[in-house]
C-alpha cells in the first residue's frame, strides 16, 4: 500500500497554548485514519493543517510525496468541516452545481431553512458524489445525522475506502469510527498516539467500547 | 473539487446584498436621467456609483472565511492569489458594471470623452481597491462606512477641508505638492470627479495608481498568508 498522506512532527500553538505537539502519522491509499480526542484536543486544527488551511508551527504534511499546498492541485481531495460551514443563503441545488452536474436531490431551499441534520446530510452527499477524489477529510461527519443517514455515511465511507480513497475522519462517535477505520490517532493534550485497529480489537472486533478502552489506556485512565 | 471559477464561487457563496444591486440600478437610472437633463453633469452621474462602490467593494473576506464558507475553494489547490483575484473581482464587479453603463449613457449624450477621462477612471480604481483591501478583515461594508465617516468628519471641519481642496486646485510644482495632491485624492477620490488641476498631472495619477497597486498587493498577501481557522457559530 503506497503512502498518500504523511504527517510528521506537527506542532501548533494558539495564543501561546500548545494544541498539537509532534503529531506524526501516515495513511496509505485505501486506508482510513480515525482521529479521536476530547473537545479542544486539536482534532479540527490537525485536519485543517492536513488540508493546508492552517500552517503548522513545526513539522510538515506531504500528499503523494509533495507539500500539501502544491499537491492539492494534482491530488483531488475533499474536505468537510460540518454543516455550519455551508453558506446559509445558498440553495442546495446551486451549491451542488458548484461541484458537479450530477442530478439534484429534489431539494432546493436555502441551507438556512433546512434542519441541522439535513444540512449535514446534503453537505456530505454533495461531496461524496464528486468523482475522482483520492483523499477524503471529514470533521465530525456523523454529527446531527439520523440513524439512516449515519448508516448511509458509514457505508459510503467504507465503499470509498475499499475503492482506494484515503480517509481521515474525526469523530466523538466511537462506534461509528470503529466500523470504518484501519488506524486511530488518539489526541491527548496535544500528543498523538497512533494505534492500529488490530491493537484496539477485542475478540477480533473493534467496537466503540474497545476504542474507548484503548483511548483510556493511552490517557492512563482506568475505567 | 470545485469546478467553477473562483469568481463564480465567491459570487454564489458571498454575494452582494440584494439591496446593493437595487441601489446600483437606481444610481444608474439616476445617472442616466441626470445626463439626459444636463449632459455636462457627468460627475454627478458618476458620483452616486462611486459612493455605492465604496460600500460594495468592501466585501469582507475574513468573516465568511472564518465560518468555513470558503473551505471548498481553498482546498482545491488553486493558488491563494487566484482566490484573492476572484475576491477582488466579485467585490468590485457590480460597481464596475454600473460605472460602465453610466459611461455608455454619457457617450450617448455626447460626453463620452469627459466621462472616460483618465482621472475619473483612477477615482474608480482607488475606491475599488482601497475599499476592497481595507475591508478584507472587517465585516461587509465596514471599510466603506469607516471611510465615509472620515470624509464626513473632514467635511464638517470646514477650515481643514478648505486647505485640503487648495492642494488639488493648482498643478503640482514640486514633489511634496504632488505627494500632497495624490494623498488628497486617495483620501477623497470624489475630488477626481471634478476638474481640478492636480488631477491632470500624470505624476499625481501615477502616485495614486501606485497606491492602488500597493493596497491590492497587500490584500492579496493577506488572503495568501491568512490562517483559515474556524470560528464556531454563536
Amino acid at each position: 500500500m503506497s503512502t498518500l498522506l504523511s504527517v510528521s512532527g506537527i506542532a501548533k500553538k494558539y495564543d501561546g497554548k500548545r494544541v498539537l505537539s509532534g503529531v506524526t502519522f501516515s495513511a496509505g491509499q485505501g486506508e482510513a485514519i480515525g482521529v479521536i480526542g476530547p473537545n479542544g484536543a486539536g482534532k479540527t486544527t490537525l485536519l485543517r493543517i492536513v488540508m493546508g488551511l492552517l500552517r503548522a508551527d513545526a513539522g510538515w504534511v506531504r500528499l503523494d510525496g509533495e507539500p500539501v499546498a502544491s499537491a492539492l492541485s494534482r491530488v483531488r481531495a475533499a474536505y468537510f468541516a460540518g454543516e455550519s460551514t455551508l453558506p446559509p443563503t445558498v440553495r442546495v441545488r446551486t451549491w451542488r452545481r458548484l461541484f458537479h452536474d450530477a442530478d439534484d436531490f429534489g431539494e432546493n431551499r436555502p441551507f438556512r431553512l433546512l434542519s441541522r441534520g439535513t444540512r449535514q446530510l446534503f453537505g456530505l452527499r454533495t461531496l461524496l458524489s464528486v468523482s475522482g477524489i483520492r483523499m477524503l477529510v471529514l470533521d465530525e461527519p456523523w454529527e446531527g445525522l439520523d440513524p439512516d443517514a449515519s448508516r448511509w455515511l458509514t457505508e459510503a465511507m467504507r465503499a470509498r475506502r475499499d475503492a482506494g480513497v484515503t480517509i481521515a475522519v474525526s469523530s466523538h462517535r466511537l462506534h461509528d469510527l470503529a466500523g470504518v477505520c484501519d488506524r486511530y490517532v488518539f489526541l491527548n493534550r496535544g500528543i498523538a498516539t497512533v494505534v492500529t485497529a488490530d491493537a484496539v480489537a477485542q475478540n477480533g472486533m473493534v467496537t466503540g467500547d474497545s476504542l474507548l478502552a484503548a483511548f483510556d489506556a493511552v490517557r492512563g485512565r482506568a475505567r | 473539487m470545485i469546478r467553477v471559477s473562483c469568481l463564480r464561487f465567491l459570487l454564489v457563496v458571498s454575494p452582494p446584498p440584494t439591496w446593493m444591486g437595487v441601489a446600483f440600478i437606481a444610481s444608474v437610472l439616476l445617472g442616466a436621467l441626470t445626463l439626459w437633463l444636463n449632459p455636462r453633469d457627468v460627475d454627478s452621474a458618476l458620483g452616486s456609483v462611486l459612493l455605492l462602490q465604496m460600500f460594495s467593494a468592501s466585501g469582507g473576506f475574513a468573516g465568511p472565511a472564518s465560518r468555513g464558507y470558503f473551505d471548498s475553494i481553498l482546498v482545491t489547490g488553486r493558488s491563494r492569489r487566484r482566490i484573492a483575484m476572484g475576491s477582488l473581482a466579485a467585490s468590485t464587479l457590480p460597481g464596475i458594471v454600473a460605472w460602465i453603463v453610466v459611461l455608455m449613457c454619457a457617450a450617448i449624450v455626447g460626453r463620452g470623452a469627459a466621462a472616460a477621462a483618465f482621472h475619473r477612471q483612477v477615482a474608480l480604481v482607488l475606491v475599488s481597491t482601497i475599499a476592497w483591501a481595507g475591508g478584507l478583515a472587517l465585516p461587509r461594508m465596514a471599510a466603506g462606512g469607516l471611510w465615509a465617516f472620515v470624509l464626513v468628519a473632514a467635511a464638517l471641519s470646514r477650515s481643514g477641508v478648505g486647505e485640503y481642496l487648495a492642494v488639488v486646485q493648482s498643478p503640482p510644482v514640486d514633489p511634496s505638492h504632488a505627494f500632497a495632491s495624490a494623498a488628497a485624492f486617495a483620501v477623497c477620490p470624489y475630488l477626481l470627479l471634478g476638474d481640478f488641476a492636480a488631477a491632470k498631472s500624470m505624476v499625481v495619477m501615477g502616485a495614486d495608481l501606485l497606491l492602488a497597486s500597493t493596497v491590492t498587493w497587500a490584500g492579496f498577501r493577506y488572503i495568501a498568508r491568512r490562517e483559515y481557522s474556524l470560528v464556531e457559530p454563536a
